[in-house]
């Protein structure tokens, strides 16, 4: 008589496990499908919605300047002049600078990052502009802006607190429909709140 | 006219892979003979297709045809002759020739290995899975990788490659050795698919693509150290190893594989691990597909990755696809591949395998969280996270240090079950050799308990493995040092030297930055000394070419004159530093110069950073010792049939097993 | 139990004496660690801190402005007394917290750190779980066996014949004397 070796279980977890490897693979790929390249993800910075921090650098043009004691909105803007978007930059910030002086509404500083004293004075004697520009104390602005590349702006409102960050160079039009835009929405809760300061 | 050939050459290949994949399908189904033998001829078909291809493009390439926009992106007249030729693996579609071409050649192999089981419906299902693989590979070609694509208005001149792709040797062969490395587990992937699909689970076809196996390793072994070595001599830095993702990519396969090489020989002596085996072989390959989708797509940060395109999603997708496939295989076939044999201790060869492949799974774990942990943290989370370099040394740490530990212990271990004797004897040697590595480097200066530790288990693990070599030899004389065990501890060799390297170099490096001038003044010396080596500024020198600016400084370190440099390429502005360093055994020297020198003559001064690494040297010797090792564990060993099964074939449905099994010819196969 | 003989003492003497010299090696090469000097803790902290221009690498293995200045304020802070963990919260608190290249240890990052604990502890308690009750001894061989065994045996092929043992597997050593 043939005997026969015991029928072997059909293997329940070999068939769950490999179910479950393919979930977890499956979930993988849903997450790598959908992921946004890294190029193109937002700019984030922890200042945002915080006091702006101090602005200690000595003035290469213009005069020392106290983050605190103007009411305007202020774009604060980190550059270099070894640095070729902030080069292309500066006719954008020269339009804002003008604009702002006319609408009393926006100031520019210019903060030096990385660069020698001499090298800006010369840019900006080729290039215009007349705002304030401060050097970089050291690079200690710098690092406490959390400053990673040039060119980079902030935009801080009258009250001193930082709204937004521009990674790369800014567009003059740009700032002022943002301004607009926060102007319009505080002045839409002032109304709805029945008077303000 | 290149462009034409060329992508002449993909056409033919994508005709020839659905070519082949209609005609084994229909042989497969219903079973005709004539048409399995046919996929010989697609083989090489589809293998003449993709060298027309890959010679077209270095001939555009070498006479710098700037018709086709590939070589108008990457070529330039003044790269030479070495980077021209390796510019064709420089750039994405390039990279997918170069792949294509190995895929190609490996089909060939194949075909030509198995001429006498052509008709044999399991390597008619392997053969239909290669060609699969290379149908989606050649199709990348038609269409969105395609490196064929002409321009209309031709340029009288290209920005060459990326310069730090063109200022070292090493790189015209790191990304050949990967490739044959990755392509390579297609052919035991395409075997397990095989055996999948026809049911024929038994031992006789893992031994056959055990040294297709092994060839892979190898290569992407020696892949892997060369680019580590790449890093080393051109970043300045003294980093070898970064855990960037590209990198963790190329280093997953490595850990299944290495996993499977181990289990694999529990497999054939006790028939156990099946599933497990075949999962492993199925995880290697797909890792591959994730790791070329890693590197070719924006998704994760690296310096490595080539620049964004379109093939990203359809790496994605044939990896889904794989993966689909193989788990729904192994869900299937579940039932026939429970193993009649059991783990009867688990101080035995066989529990160490068992905790070697839970070991280098839980690696490879460690290592795939690692990398996609920030994508996982930011989608659920919305956190912004980075898995940097200190995390995975922390973690790979206390991994590393249970590997020396079973290195130390399974070679001595028996099959089946060691007794406390049996252990206590055989470690004995290897015991007091790892003692002595201890004091010795006690003694050298080295202090911290994980380094010590690491030193003390480095040496009991070489202890072992020469242990068995010495037994081997005497018994044998030089074939002693041949076979899968023998040469295995060769491996192990080489491994331990990469482990103490790593060890050595992470925790005792040192650097320091220095201004040095020619003529000696405050705050300038003209010779300073970094761990024993006396190091004078002798001035500067030019040492430009056609091919780029360079303008380097004239060190005597020890007694001969190494120049680092600054170099700069036509195609831009970037400045990139060419370190030198110095090897010994002993340590190793890195200079990188961080600006221009300054001045001339006596008053020249320049600003260097010199990196000291104890032992850097045993890690390229460490590589070439695993790589001959895996050379000499590829030879047959003492000869034994090696397709017959070492466990009765299970038939599904408690069936008696066939007792006329298809006859295989003996030495067919590896 | 009687107290161990004493050829058994003498054989595992050589091991005792060997346990000895390890733990005394380590125990002195661990103690006797000097404290970091402020240019080690400067370059340990450097390395677990990306640079903020970069896409991967630490602001110790990196020449950009933006590391040079971390690598500036790090020294400063060691100098100015401050400990590991606010020199590196201060620059998150600059930067947000992915400039650290390593996720901290409290919040959604630590699961990093926990998940492969979790996962090898799993695997391990699963395998000794799977294994526990088995032992060589039980098995009971049956006519079924015995049969199915003769079955074998009288087949046409004949059973394979035993394979030879690979060469240097040690389970065909010569026995070897006890030290």
């Amino acid at each position: 008589m043939t005997a026969t070796p015991p029928a072997p279980r059909r293997s329940r977890t070999v068939m769950l496990a490999a179910l479950g490897v393919g979930v977890v693979m499956l979930l993988l790929v849903v997450l790598l499908i959908t992921r946004k390249n890294a190029e193109e993800r937002s700019t984030e910075s922890p200042l945002l919605g915080k006091t702006a921090p101090a602005l200690n650098g000595k003035a290469l043009q213009g005069e020392a300047f106290d983050i605190g004691a103007t009411d305007r909105w202020l774009l604060v803007n980190f550059f270099a002049t070894w640095c070729v978007p902030c080069v292309e930059e500066h006719p954008q910030l020269r339009k804002l600078a003008a604009d702002g002086e006319r609408s009393g509404q926006v100031e520019v500083v210019s903060v030096v990052y990385g660069d020698q004293a001499a090298d800006v004075e010369r840019f900006f004697e080729e290039r215009g502009g007349d705002w304030t520009v401060l050097d970089s104390d050291d690079g200690r602005t710098s690092l406490d802006w959390g400053v990673a590349k040039v060119p980079e702006s902030f935009l801080v409102s009258p009250t001193g607190v930082v709204v937004e960050r521009f990674q790369g160079g800014v567009v003059a039009k740009d700032v002022e429909d943002l301004i607009q835009q926060y102007e319009d929405q505080a002045a839409a809760t002032s109304d709805t709140s029945g008077g303000g300061s | 006219m290149n462009a034409a050939l060329g992508f002449g050459g993909v056409v033919l290949g994508v005709v020839g892979c659905l070519g082949a994949i209609v005609t084994l399908a229909i042989g497969l189904k219903n079973h005709r003979p004539d048409l399995l033998r046919m996929s010989r001829t697609y083989a090489l078909m589809i293998l003449g297709a993709a060298v027309l291809s890959f010679f077209a493009m270095e001939r555009a390439l070498i006479t710098r045809d700037f018709s086709l926009e590939f070589v108008a992106t990457n070529g330039s007249t003044k790269t030479p002759a070495l980077y021209n030729v390796a510019t064709l693996w420089s750039a994405l579609e390039g990279s997918i020739l170069l792949w294509t071409l190995i895929l190609a050649g490996y089909c060939v192999a194949v075909v030509l290995k198995f001429r006498k089981r052509l008709t044999d419906p399991l390597v008619g299902w392997a053969m239909l899975t290669m060609f699969v693989v290379a149908l989606f590979f050649f199709g990348l070609m038609l269409g969105p990788a395609n490196p064929f694509t002409t321009l209309a208005k031709v340029p009288l001149d290209g920005p060459g490659p990326n310069p730090l792709l063109q200022n070292h040797p090493l790189m015209a062969f790191h990304p050949p050795m990967l490739y044959l490395g990755y392509v390579g587990f297609t052919v035991p992937f395409a075997f397990a698919v095989a055996a999948l699909a026809t049911g024929r689970l038994g031992e006789g076809w893992l031994v056959e693509t055990r040294r297709w196996t092994l060839f892979a390793w190898s290569f992407l072994t020696i892949g892997i150290i060369l680019g580590a070595w790449w890093s080393h001599e051109v970043l300045g830095w003294g980093g070898y190893w970064a855990w960037d993702p590209v990198e963790n990519a190329s280093f997953l396969p490595w850990l299944t594989g290495t996993a499977f090489i181990h289990s694999v020989m529990v497999q054939e002596r006790r028939g156990m691990l099946r599933v497990w085996n075949l999962s492993l072989l199925c995880a290697t390959f797909s890792l591959t597909i994730l790791g070329t989708f890693l590197t070719r797509s924006g998704v994760l940060d690296s310096v490595h990755a080539f620049s964004d395109s379109t093939i990203g999603p359809l790496l994605l997708g044939f990896f889904a696809l794989i993966v689909g496939v193989t788990v729904g295989l192994i869900a299937w076939r579940g039932d026939r591949l429970r193993s009649p044999a059991r783990i009867d201790s688990p101080a035995s060869r066989e529990g160490a395998f068992l905790l070697n492949n839970i070991v280098f799974a839980a690696f490879a774990f460690v290592v795939l969280l690692g990398t996609v942990f920030p994508l996982i943290a930011e989608s659920l989370n919305g956190d912004r996270v980075t898995v940097g370099v200190p995390y995975f040394e922390r973690m790979t740490m206390p991994i590393g240090i249970v590997l020396l530990f079973l290195m130390a212990i399974a070679p001595v271990l028996p099959w089946r079950k060691a007794s406390v004797d049996t252990l206590r004897t055989r470690l004995l040697w290897p015991g007091w050799i790892g003692t002595g590595a201890l004091v010795v480097a006690l003694l050298l200066g080295a202090r911290g308990f994980a380094p010590l530790l690491a030193f003390f288990l480095a040496g009991f693990a070489a202890g072992s493995a020469l242990r068995q070599l010495a037994l081997a030899t005497r018994r044998q004389g030089f074939r002693g040092l041949l076979g899968r065990t023998n040469g295995g501890m060769i491996v192990h060799l080489g491994v331990i030297m990469l482990a103490v390297a790593f060890t050595a170099s992470n925790a005792y490096q040192s650097e320091r930055e220095a201004r040095m001038c020619v003529t000696a003044k405050e705050g300038c010396p003209s010779t300073i000394t970094v761990a024993g080596h006396d190091i004078t500024y002798l001035g500067s020198a030019d040492l430009s070419t056609a091919a780029r600016t360079q303008i380097s400084a004239r060190l005597l370190v020890d007694g001969k004159v190494y120049r680092p440099g600054i170099q700069q390429f036509p195609n831009g502005n970037q400045q990139i530093g060419k370190p030198t360093v110095k090897n010994t055994p002993r340590d190793s020297l890195l200079i990188a110069l961080l600006n221009l020198p300054t001045g001339s003559g006596g008053s020249s001064s320049v600003q260097i950073r010199i990196v000291h690494q104890p032992l850097i040297v045993w890690l390229w010797t460490g590589g070439a010792v695993m790589a001959f090792g895996s050379l000499l564990a590829a030879f047959p060993g003492k000869r034994r049939n090696p397709t017959d099964p070492v466990s009765a074939p299970v038939a599904a449905g408690g069936l008696p097993p066939d007792p006329d099994p298809e006859p295989v010819p003996v030495g067919a196969g590896a | 139990m009687t107290a161990p003989s004493p050829s058994k003492r003498r054989v595992w003497a050589p091991w005792i004496a060997m346990a000895v010299v390890v733990v005394a090696a380590l125990a002195i090469g661990t103690l006797a660690q000097s404290e970091p000097t402020p240019e080690e803790r400067a370059q340990n902290l450097a390395e677990t801190i990306r640079c903020p221009s970069c896409k991967s690498q630490s602001v110790a293995s990196s020449d950009t402005p933006s590391s040079q200045g971390v690598r500036k304020l790090i020294a400063q802070r060691i100098a100015a007394g401050d400990s590991d963990e606010q020199i590196r919260d201060f620059v998150a608190s600059r930067y947000s917290r992915e400039i650290l290249l390593d996720p901290s240890g409290s919040g959604f990052g630590a699961l990093v750190w926990a998940l492969p604990v979790i996962v090898v502890i799993v695997a391990l308690a699963g395998l000794i779980y799977r294994f526990r009750d088995y032992r060589p001894g039980d098995r009971t061989v049956t006519q079924a066996d015995r049969d199915l065994v003769a079955e074998a045996l009288a087949e046409p092929g004949g059973a394979p014949e035993p394979t030879p043992p690979e060469p240097g597997d040690p389970a065909d050593e010569p026995a070897e004397e006890p030290v």
